[in-house]
């Protein structure tokens, strides 16, 4: 269960000046939810993104993941926490180029606290079309093939809140389809909490239900 | 899980890491250099004049006996009699008294004239004779020679063969009617004496007879130094006082330590000037690893952001950073440690060849202290890119 309730966040500026980059009064997702996030530029969709996995500290109201409230963390329990329950795909794979996929599906697995075995892996991989691809760098794959070792780098976490932040701006459109058919087949499996941010219409189109946010002054 | 990925971090972007090694290698290199050239330098001039407590000889310039009797270089002063050597025998002030006789060379390597006893004579402080035969055997009696190490080693002579000699110290001077058997080879003494040719006196003097009024049988010649034993540092103080009292006399009685701490001053102080220079461009060098690690850490922020979305910590990141730094700086300093040591060898294998005198090879503990003193302050350093880089919001680079 996810709770968010008046949530804003202001950033400061030059000039002393105050920018309000998000707000939420309330937003709740029940268990096996997935959520579509849309907004004009500036309306704070990565914003939030970014409060919700306790990189940035928003500047009032509360955040509650499965009763426990991100506010009240310090900044190691929040990376805890992080590692324990967050899956995050970004608008880029963002994948760590002196490491092969396999690497950098094992470390994030470590940083959440999980063994993965090689097997898996390769599993993982298969099930997103890249069999046989643990061995290679980044560099040497497609953007669309690094973005799903990227989706595969989020869920071997096995989190309870998956984050994917304009995962398919990059794509085309086959690459783009794949990529939300993985992200909405594994949260339908796994049951945990989805919410993906995008301009896209045809992507906003295959959630039910959907966020809008709205750009306001601070 | 930390080490093994900073460890390839560093491995699989060579490139972008290469140069920072070699800046930090080249950085240490210099230091370890100087240091221990000069230290070699100063070990080896120690080793050449350990056996040379004290020396006599004919008057004039301090330094050209030492450098003549010591260093086998330069030209000998000139010689005093040979009454001089029983003069010290007979003064009860010294264990062992040795007459040395120059003048004639074989292919530049000059014949040092002396007595048999020269084999037994022991280097203050050690046990052993000095100069020991590996090969053959002491000579015995007239026209045998022994040869240095080196110059067995360089001339190709071996036992059995003959040889003739040459006046002066030129390859090429004009040969003296007087041959010699090679009748012993000396064990290594890492100094002059292993480019030397040991005769027996009474060859120089003969070899010499046409020089100078000739000698009577059983007449006793001209040497050009005598190397004194003391029996302990009261007798070699009251030795040096009865010559300095001496009026009139032929010859001069010296310490030849005394003559090499000039020289050593000399050293010293251009060994000052490049350890000076040479921590100034360890600052300098010092200085650009840390920008240059604040630069690869700005321009990996990319990276940190991931990690800490990741679940990785501040505290994890920065360790990471850190270890990244310090296994940098390792590698660098050990490479210019390795560099700095190597290039000195290369130098005193050089300098072994045209000098007398045979730097010491063996790593110096100074040496390590530029590599330390690097990656110490690089290590500490490096707080500082990490304290600016702590500050940075990572929001921006997800």
């Amino acid at each position: 269960m996810l709770e968010v309730e008046n949530l804003i966040c202001d950033y400061p500026e030059e000039g002393g000046r105050t920018v309000r980059g998000l707000t939420l009064p309330l937003f709740r997702m029940g268990d096996g939810e997935a959520c579509g996030v849309e907004g004009p530029s500036g309306s704070g969709k990565t914003t939030l993104f970014h409060c919700l996995a306790g990189l940035l500290t928003h500047t009032r109201g509360r955040i509650v993941l499965d009763g426990v409230e991100l506010t009240g963390l310090s900044e190691p329990e929040r990376a805890r926490w992080r590692g324990k329950n967050l899956g995050y795909v970004f608008q880029e794979p963002k994948l760590l180029s002196f490491l092969t996929l396999e690497e950098n599906i094992r470390l994030s697995g470590r940083l959440a606290g999980k063994e993965v075995s090689a097997q898996e892996i390769r599993e993982l991989l298969t099930e997103v079309d890249l069999p046989g691809c643990g061995k290679r760098f980044p560099r040497q794959l497609s953007g669309g093939e690094r973005q799903r070792a990227a989706f595969v780098r989020a869920i071997v976490r096995q989190p309870r809140l998956l984050l994917a932040d304009e995962p398919t701006a990059s794509l085309d459109a086959r690459n783009s389809r794949k990529i939300l058919d993985l992200l909405l087949g594994y949260q339908a499996q796994s049951g945990c909490l989805l919410l993906c941010a995008s301009h896209d219409p045809a992507v906003q189109a295959r959630f039910v239900r959907k966020l809008e946010l709205r750009k306001e002054e601070a | 899980m930390m080490f093994r990925l900073a460890f390839l971090s560093l491995w699989r972007r060579p490139l972008r890491y290469g140069l920072l090694v070699l800046l930090t290698a080249v950085a240490c290199a210099l230091p370890v250099f100087v240091i221990q050239l000069a230290g070699g330098l100063y070990q080896g001039l120690n080793r050449a004049a350990a056996p040379f407590p004290i020396l006599a000889g004919a008057k004039g310039s301090p330094y050209q006996l030492v450098l003549n009797t010591v260093f086998l270089r330069d030209r000998p002063i000139g010689n005093i009699p040979y009454g001089e050597v029983e003069n010290l025998r007979q003064s009860g002030k010294a264990d062992q008294v040795l007459p040395l006789a120059f003048g004639d060379s074989f292919r530049g390597f000059r014949l040092c004239g002396t007595e048999q006893e020269i084999f037994s004579y022991v280097v203050p402080g050690e046990h052993k004779p000095w100069l020991r035969t590996v090969q053959g055997r002491r000579f015995n009696g007239t026209g045998e020679a022994v040869l240095g190490a080196e110059t067995a080693r360089l001339t190709g002579l071996q036992v059995g063969d003959v040889f003739q000699s040459s006046h002066g110290f030129i390859a090429k001077g004009k040969a003296h009617p007087h041959p010699y058997r090679v009748v012993g080879i000396l064990a290594p003494v890492q100094g002059p004496y292993d480019k030397a040719i040991l005769v027996p006196l009474e060859d120089i003097w003969e070899a010499h007879a046409g020089h100078g009024s000739a000698l009577v049988p059983g007449q006793k010649g001209e040497v050009t130094a005598i190397l004194v034993r003391p029996k302990g540092y009261g007798q070699a103080m009251q030795l040096l006082a009865a010559w300095q009292r001496k009026k009139g006399g032929s010859s001069q009685l010296l310490f030849p330590a005394q003559s090499l701490i000039a020289l050593y001053g000399m050293v010293g102080q251009s060994r000052q000037f490049w350890i000076t220079l040479s921590l100034g461009l360890l600052g300098a060098a010092t200085l650009v690893t840390l920008l240059a690690l604040y630069w690869d850490g700005t321009s990996r922020m990319e990276e940190w952001a991931l990690l800490q979305a990741l679940g990785a910590s501040h505290r994890k990141t920065q360790s990471l950073l850190l270890l990244e730094q310090f296994l940098l700086l390792l590698l660098g300093s050990t490479l210019g440690w390795v560099l700095g040591w190597g290039g000195s060898l290369l130098a005193a294998e050089g300098i072994g060849q045209q000098a007398a005198v045979q730097m010491s090879r063996v790593p110096l503990w100074q040496g390590f202290l530029a590599p330390v003193l690097l990656l110490a302050a690089g290590t500490l350093g490096g707080l500082v890119p990490l304290w600016l880089l702590r500050k940075k919001d990572i929001a921006p680079y997800l």
